[in-house]
């Protein structure tokens, strides 16, 4: 599990912790392997045995973005992992702060007309660069961003100060924030609107065909189908979430055994219980499957990342 | 405005020291502590370690017992870098600078009576500004952007400047290794990775807890065997002197000293992001800056672990300020405790801030409890942790290596920092043994990628007029501060030769 | 060595570093080595200064660090035992590892009686496995040759 304790991955490995062992009536080690955004605790479960012992809760969004960008040490998650199960997704929305001035996402469009907009970014290789340069590209909005900050917490905190215009983040990492209304969501980054969270309603969503890339599309020059679709694309990519894994070439019982666990556990009223919201399981046949069309969806976005890369490298 | 705040504090008072409630801080406290001599093991761990355990619990004796855990862990880690010149933890590393000297002169109670001292007062400071600020919180969060930051850690960079004695060449040659060391890693803004030499293991870069365990306990291990001593404290333990009562004194006399660290601490603590080490290195920084007399520094003056003391538990107060407010950990351990609040349904912010303030002061004064318990227990067991320093040293040297091997091992659980922590154990050897300064190694390797990160970011944005400089008063401040340490050197420089020529 | 030999010595190898790492920022992109370079050139002309010093001028007495010229240890004996440190961990794995060092420490350097270096070596090996590994469930790194020992 590729964090230090505190770390959201480890929060979420360690409530599911006695769950297992309960179910597997075997006891659960939880490893923290931080380091280089995950890839040291990912290339501990690629090299470890497949015998079934050694299991990772890893993000599949940032290796599919490190492996797009450029990476090539990331691990590419269909091949060099058995897939065993999804334990939560990530969603990711605009917002900004509540003293700004933009309360619409056409407000940001008539901004961005004034002058490119400010986004702060944890680093070129992460998610939210994504996050932040399709939409913007889709949307037609030029932009700046600011790499460096420390986190979606750094992150969050310049737009309340005003320091930047516009952010990109995880709704869970936010969510406190925009409950209590220090954070307004300004563009929900998702193929169809969210019908079970209040915090989202009135919200524009980017994909689907009343989506903002639809709508916006003929303004920027885009095909309307092909915009929908990339916009799907970055949903997918982005809501791959964090899957169980073990290592590759497990042996298809134990793969078997160990998926349906999970399952079972994963969808357990009493893990609902006590999980974090952003809990949001999966079977391993449903990840396999989106997993496989990963490479697929993040090669379509790469045409729009290109230009915005090339800023930013120099 | 007031009253509901001491209606809650009140409240949440009664919680904590009703039966059995109290058990929890107290235990969690007592856990802490026992933890925390394990080499490298900060309360953190244990933090993450009771989560699972915890789950099923109600809110309330999980804020009670996380409160104590906070607290528990710190003081052991300075009582280890006092007596072995092993930090249990990256914060307590400034205090070894002094309080190892000083258990090497024999003065080991003392040290560890300060440090007990100090800390509890220390963290009491964090605490009281954390409960005056509960209406200001946002201000208080919301005023240190990366300006402001940048700003800090260079004055924290300058104050080296101010504290070094002898060569100002090699003092400014050490803090440009420290600065370099802090590159290494992936630079932010193009993703390319700096003297990694193309292993994953450099990857973010060089560990804080390897390089100091390597620079100052082990180099201090080696020197010791090298050097012949008998023990630690270079005499029996019938010749111990100092005393827990003169170190706790110590604290009482030098309030304006205490006031500055514990400031400082708590304004480190707010800033997320920035941790614990940081503020006590910086407290030390300005404890030698602000003394007209600082030859002792470096050498066993007390005022050395009475600083960063202070200084690293009022942090603990202060980070709760952010994470309260915003939901933003200022420290690891409240990154844990964040966690843990928002599985049990608490969700900080304002909301948690006027309807379950109750629950705040519940983990308020367990922080509290816990800072004094664990002070309180730690006097009581100085007469025989003191006594550990007059082990002989051909036993102590061995197992000084061992722990300062593990303790780096187990910062990120990479067998690698093993070896990291030896090569430093070399160059800091080395270091001290022709004079080269070793804190402006470590203070620059500690601020550099900070200082790089924030850097760049003030310009960026400054370049794309997204900030206002000149409004920010905050900023100006800082950076008068700043000057003003670099013109110390010479205003003294120039009142020293006025004087000469006066008499 | 003698002294001002091994001062003159850690001078050059600081600056061989600072060198080193100047050399290898300049493979880096413009921007990247900006950082690198701002700060490690001036360094670098710092430590020629110091070193130009080292060598041709009398170096002060080692008298200031408390440091006498004969030792009663070897510094590179130690060096010998820190390599030792090293490669038993990596290889023993952590617990087993320092454990073992702290054996071989006790009975072959500072020659202590065996009821004491195993003593000392058993509660390392305690406190570590023990306390590390089952209770607080930390892995301890097993070692390139955990398969055999523990």
């Amino acid at each position: 599990m590729p964090n230090a304790p505190g770390g959201g991955y480890d929060t979420e490995s360690r409530v599911l912790q006695p769950f297992l062992e309960k179910r597997l009536g075997a006891t659960i080690v939880v490893n923290n392997q931080p380091g280089a955004g995950g890839l040291i605790g990912a290339r501990t479960i690629v090299e470890a045995r497949p015998d079934g012992r050694t299991l990772g809760l890893v993000g599949l969004p940032g290796f599919t973005v490190a492996r797009l960008l450029g990476q090539e040490s990331a691990p590419e998650p269909a091949r060099d992992f058995t897939l065993l199960g999804r334990m939560s997704r990530s969603v990711h929305v605009w917002a900004v702060g509540s003293r700004s001035p933009i309360e619409t996402i056409d407000d940001v469009l008539s901004a961005a007309r004034r002058r490119p907009l400010v986004f702060p970014l944890n680093e070129i290789t992460s998610v939210d660069f994504i996050g932040i340069a399709v939409p913007a590209a889709l949307l037609g909005v030029p932009l700046e961003v600011v790499p460096g900050f420390e986190g979606t917490r750094a992150i969050a905190l310049a737009a309340l100060r005003g320091d930047v215009d516009l952010i990109d983040g995880n709704v869970e990492s936010l969510r406190s924030m925009l409950v209590a209304g220090e954070l307004r969501p300004l563009l929900h980054i998702s193929t169809g609107p969210v019908e079970d969270d209040a915090m989202f309603t009135g919200v524009r969503v980017l994909g689907g065909a009343d989506g903002a890339a639809a709508r916006y599309a003929p303004s920027v020059g885009h095909d309307v189908v092909w915009a929908i679709e990339t916009a799907a694309s970055l949903t997918r990519v982005i809501g791959s979430g964090r899957v169980i894994v073990g290592p590759r070439g497990l042996a298809s019982e134990t793969t078997e055994c160990l998926s349906k666990v999970l399952a079972e556990v994963l969808t357990s009223d009493d893990l609902r219980r006590v999980a974090p919201a952003s809990l949001d399981p999966a079977a391993a046949a449903v990840v396999r499957q989106d997993t496989l069309a990963l490479p697929a969806d993040a090669a379509r976005l790469l045409p729009l990342l290109q230009p915005m890369l090339r800023k930013v490298r120099g | 405005m007031l009253e509901p705040i001491l209606r809650a504090a009140w409240e949440g008072l009664g919680l904590v020291f009703s039966w059995p409630n109290l058990l929890y801080p107290v235990a969690g406290t007592l856990l802490s502590m026992v933890v925390a001599f394990l080499p490298g093991v900060s309360g953190v761990t244990l933090m993450a370690l009771a989560v699972p355990f915890t789950l099923f619990w109600e809110p309330l004796p999980v804020i009670l017992t996380f409160g104590g855990l906070i607290g528990g862990a710190t003081f052991m880690g300075s009582v280890t870098a006092i007596l072995f010149n092993v930090p249990g933890s990256g914060p307590s590393a400034a205090t070894l600078l002094d309080g190892y000297p000083l258990a090497q002169q024999g003065q080991a109670k003392t040290a560890i009576g300060c440090a007990a001292f100090s800390s509890a007062l220390g963290s009491t400071f964090g605490i009281l500004v954390l409960v005056a600020l509960i209406p200001l919180m946002h201000l208080a969060v919301l005023a240190f952007g990366p300006p402001e930051l940048l700003m800090l850690l260079l004055w924290g960079l300058t104050t080296i400047a101010v504290v070094m004695q002898g060569s100002v060449v090699r003092a400014l040659i050490a803090t440009g290794i420290g600065l370099l060391l802090a590159l290494v890693g992936q630079d932010v803004r193009t993703g390319e990775f700096r003297f990694t030499f193309g292993t994953l293991h450099l990857w973010e870069g060089l560990g804080l807890v390897p390089v100091m365990l390597g620079l100052f306990s082990m180099a201090e291990m080696l020197e010791l065997s090298a050097s012949g001593r008998r023990t630690i404290a270079g005499r029996g333990h019938a010749e111990l002197t100092g005393s827990v009562r003169e170190g706790a004194m110590t604290v009482v006399r030098h309030p304006g000293l205490f006031l500055r660290s514990a400031f400082i601490g708590t304004c480190v603590g707010v800033i997320p992001g920035v941790g614990g080490t940081v503020a006590s290195f910086l407290a030390y920084g300005q404890a030698v800056a602000t003394s007209p007399d600082r030859e002792r520094f470096g050498k066993g003056d007390i005022r050395g672990v009475l600083a960063p003391e202070a200084a690293h538990d009022a942090k603990d107060g202060g980070a709760l300020i952010p994470m309260l407010t915003f939901g933003i950990p200022g420290s690891d351990g409240t990154a844990v405790l964040l966690g843990v609040l928002l599985l049990h349904g608490l969700v900080p912010g304002r909301d948690l801030l006027t309807h379950q303030l109750a629950l705040v002061f519940v983990l308020i004064w367990s922080l509290f409890l816990s800072n004094w318990l664990t002070s309180i227990l730690g006097i009581l067991l100085v007469s025989p942790l003191a006594r550990l320093t007059t082990v002989r040293l051909e036993r102590l040297a061995p197992i000084g290596l061992a722990l300062a091997a593990a303790g780096a091992f187990v910062d990120q659980q990479r067998i690698g920092d093993v070896l990291v922590a030896v090569l430093f154990g070399l160059l800091g050897y080395y270091m001290k043994r022709h004079d080269w300064p070793r804190i402006a190694l470590v203070v620059a390797f500690l601020l550099g990628s900070g200082i790089e990160r924030n850097l760049h970011i003030t310009t960026t944005l400054y370049q794309l007029d997204r900030l206002d400089l000149l409004g920010r008063p905050l900023l100006g401040l800082l950076a008068v501060l700043t000057l003003v340490n670099l013109a110390l050197p010479s205003l003294r420089a120039a009142r020293l030769s006025r004087a000469r020529t006066a008499s | 060595m003698t002294w001002r030999v091994e001062r003159t010595a850690v001078t050059a190898v600081l600056t061989g570093l600072v060198g080193g790492l100047i050399v290898l920022s300049l493979g880096l992109s413009p921007v990247a080595r900006m950082a690198p370079l701002a700060v490690g050139v001036p360094t670098f002309c710092l430590l020629c200064l110091e070193l130009a010093s080292d060598i041709f001028r009398a170096a002060p007495a080692p008298g200031s660090g408390g440091h006498s010229a004969t030792e009663s240890l070897g510094p590179q004996r130690m060096f010998g035992w820190l390599g030792f440190l090293v490669a038993a961990a990596f290889l023993a794995g952590l617990a087993a590892g320092l454990s073992i060092f702290v054996l071989a420490f006790l009975r072959i350097r500072s020659e202590e009686r065996w009821r004491v270096a195993l003593g000392f070596a058993v509660g390392m090996w305690l406190m570590l496995h023990v306390g590390l590994e089952q209770f607080l469930r930390i892995n301890l790194y097993g070692g390139l040759l955990g398969g055999w020992i523990g």
